[in-house]
């Protein structure tokens, strides 16, 4: 999977020091009412990259983009989006960012060429329709410009209201949880479509809850539980945090106490369950492979269905917050802020199912 | 302002591809009016059918029955049976009954007479018209047995020539109707809709102040409300030959739709502001809407609905519309005639926006 770097944005021609960042937040806070839904978060991003945020529902993703998109008037906390501060009059900065929101249905009896067109002049442009059929044409719409919202497919609808976030040629783009719902052949057609608007120059600033498009596609993700960032990296150094943590899992011919296991080389915890057969964690995956095999040699064992799974953004998750980033759904876990019930609610009203990553 | 036409254009288009909700906005009035016009009224002036029951016999009787044959309103059916004509009355064979009791030719001219009437008060419309008619001609007889000014003879031609066309009762109530319907049904409904589904939200992420899609919105709504006003009324004048009084009418009746419309926009407007959902604006939209349409005088006069239900007839503002667009359309009256309708109207408008502007929710 090819992942873009910041350098090769900048060797594109968007021509800026490294060091330029094009959102600056800091001490962002947001309450309702008692629940404190956003508490002083500061982060940057620079020009040029996938930036994402990776949280469950109610981590308060949503409601922290909605501040930096000058949706949500913060409590606390200062915001600066290419220079200029959104608060208190957000104006000039909508102007220079393309928003992508939750489950924006649009409007109907308009073709898309023309709903283009229309948010076009919303931000005081005018496009011809050559123009709104090269944009649709960026997001692989470009054989529907004259269809009706209510023929498109989930993941297509996806890539208009992705459209209509790139219709203004915005510096930043905010796309939130765009592949929520879709399925996974739709989801990884869209994430072609963000990797290309990045190559292009823009910033792209993305929330999931799904940790594998965290990993595929972004260059920097701040993980976010509670309305707090917990870390703030590469996926990569996020994971090598961790101490490189993988999963070996196996079943054998014939069984075998689970001391022998805990004995391998470099393994660091066991089990045994009685259908997945044995599961040994081990800081170096390769030397504790080897030894197990030498073992099953030794004592004329077969080995089946062996798997090694390296540590990934998943593990991080649970790692810091010792919650499964996907497993919110019981809704009863600890500390639950205000704004999951509000998504929650939200969703079931447009009737979105939410999705395991 | 670019922007504002382009979203009235596309507010335009949207209209115009949304075929089910155009047909309801401009051919169910329409249809509504030709059916009620076919059914209630007929192509000429109202005509009912009068049995006059004549124990008498004498000259004074003829004489009467006589004048009630040329009375274009009415038909007579004369007989001498009492009972065999009310038993015609309740088979809807007539709308009115009048009896002439034995020893009428005796009793004339001294003193006033009382005769027996019957009417079907089940058919409201009948019998008020008929009712008003042999009113007007025994006032007039008895005008002209005491000798008294011919004028009076001017005056019940007026009244029975004009006033018990039901077409043209109806027509200026229809546009009323159109005028409220899609005012608080198509404001209500869609704007809703743009708030559930995030339209509205997504909007607020644009530069565009909410002013210019709201007026482009309000701005469709305003022509809309002209076209049905304009259709209605040609349907009325071309098809059922409703008589339009005065010059004038036409810009009045422009001004009258034009503000009529704003007050039901902005009840409409109201209505989307204090709904959660679709559903619920739906309705709220038939809880507000669909009283005023029967309680307005639209289809039916209200003068002779119970005396307890006046106040609540009083209270729809759909009544000013329409007692307003009667006047000036039928009655060619100009706006100063009507201008309490018009003060209640703009106050409705007024409290609705104020209302709407203070619940006012993106999401």
């Amino acid at each position: 999977m090819r992942r873009v770097s910041p350098g090769a944005c900048r060797e594109a021609g968007v021509g800026l020091s490294a060091g330029d960042q094009v959102i600056e937040v800091r001490d962002l806070t947001k309450r309702y009412g008692e629940l404190v839904a956003v508490e002083a978060i500061t982060f940057t991003v620079a020009r040029g990259e996938v930036f994402g945020i990776l949280g469950p529902n109610g981590a308060g993703k949503t409601t922290t983009l909605e501040m930096v998109e000058g949706l949500r008037k913060p409590d606390g906390g200062t915001i600066a989006v290419d220079g200029l501060p959104v608060w208190p009059d957000p104006a000039p900065v909508k102007r220079r960012i393309g928003v992508q929101l939750q489950a924006t249905a649009l409007f109907e009896y308009q073709k898309l060429w023309e709903i283009i067109y229309v948010f076009g002049s919303s931000y005081g442009l005018r496009r011809s329709r050559n123009e709104c059929v090269a944009l649709l044409d960026r997001v692989g719409l470009h054989d529907k410009a004259d269809a009706y919202v209510r023929e498109l497919s989930g993941g297509q609808a996806q890539r208009l209201s992705i459209a209509l976030a790139l219709v203004n040629d915005p510096v930043v783009t905010f796309l939130d949880e765009p592949t929520t719902g879709l399925d996974p052949r739709a989801r990884r057609a869209l994430w072609d479509v963000i990797r290309e608007i990045n190559r292009t120059g823009t910033t792209v600033v993305l929330t999931t809850h799904y940790m594998e498009e965290a990993e595929r596609l972004c260059e920097r993700v701040a993980v976010m539980d509670l309305g707090r960032i917990m870390a703030l990296d590469t996926p990569r150094a996020l994971i090598n945090r961790l101490g490189a943590e993988a999963t070996i899992t196996f079943t054998l011919s014939d069984p075998v106490p689970l001391a022998t296991l805990c004995a391998l080389e470099g393994a660091t915890d066991c089990h045994a369950a009685e259908e997945e057969g044995y599961t040994v964690v081990a800081t170096d995956a390769q030397r504790t492979v080897v030894s197990l095999l030498d073992m099953a040699a030794r004592d004329g064992l077969t080995v089946r269905n062996l798997d090694v799974k390296g540590a990934d953004l998943e593990d991080v998750f649970l790692h810091m917050t010792g919650r499964k980033l996907a497993d919110d759904e019981d809704g009863s876990s600890a500390g639950e802020g205000a704004e999951a019930g509000r998504a929650r609610r939200r969703r079931s009203r447009f009737g979105l199912g939410r999705r395991r990553a | 302002m670019r922007t504002f036409w382009d979203f009235t254009k596309a507010d335009v288009q949207m209209v115009l591809r949304n075929r089910q909700a155009l047909f309801w906005t401009f051919f169910f009035p329409v249809l509504l009016m030709g059916l009620m016009g076919v059914v209630f009224g007929q192509e000429s002036a109202f005509t009912a059918s009068l049995g006059i029951v004549d124990e008498d016999g004498g000259p004074a009787a003829r004489q009467v029955i006589d004048v009630f044959r040329h009375v274009p309103a009415v038909k007579v059916a004369v007989g001498t049976d009492e009972s065999q004509m009310l038993s015609d009355l309740k088979d809807g064979r007539h709308a009115a009954v009048l009896v002439l009791p034995k020893g009428l030719e005796s009793q004339v001219g001294h003193g006033s007479l009382s005769l027996p009437y019957f009417y079907d008060n089940s058919s409201l419309i009948q019998a008020s018209g008929v009712n008003n008619v042999v009113q007007q001609v025994l006032t007039e007889m008895s005008y002209r047995a005491t000798h008294t000014q011919p004028v009076f003879t001017l005056r019940m031609q007026g009244v029975t020539a004009k006033g018990f066309n039901y077409i043209d009762f109806l027509v200026p109530g229809v546009v009323a109707m159109a005028l409220m319907t899609s005012g608080i049904y198509g404001v209500s409904g869609t704007f809703v809709e743009y708030r559930q589904r995030g339209v509205l939200r997504r909007l607020k992420a644009t530069p565009m102040p909410l002013s210019s899609f709201i007026g482009a919105r309000v701005l469709v709504s305003l022509i809309t409300a002209l076209i049905q006003a304009g259709l209605v009324i040609a349907v009325g004048v071309f098809l059922f030959h409703v008589h339009i009084m005065g010059g004038m009418a036409a810009l009045n009746v422009v001004l009258l739709a034009l503000l009529g419309a704003s007050s039901f926009i902005t009840i409409g407007f109201f209505v989307a502001a204090i709904s959660k959902n679709v559903e619920s604006a739906a309705a709220l939209g038939q809880v507000i809407g669909t009283p005023m349409m029967f309680l307005s005088g639209i289809f039916f006069p209200m003068d002779s609905a119970p005396a307890w239900i006046q106040p609540v007839v009083r209270a729809m503002p759909l009544k000013y519309l329409a007692d307003a667009l009667r006047a000036v359309i039928i009655n060619g009256h100009g706006l100063w005639f009507v201008r309490w309708d018009v003060v209640i109207l703009a106050v409705v408008a007024g409290v609705f926006l104020v209302a709407s502007v203070r619940f006012f929710r993106w999401e």
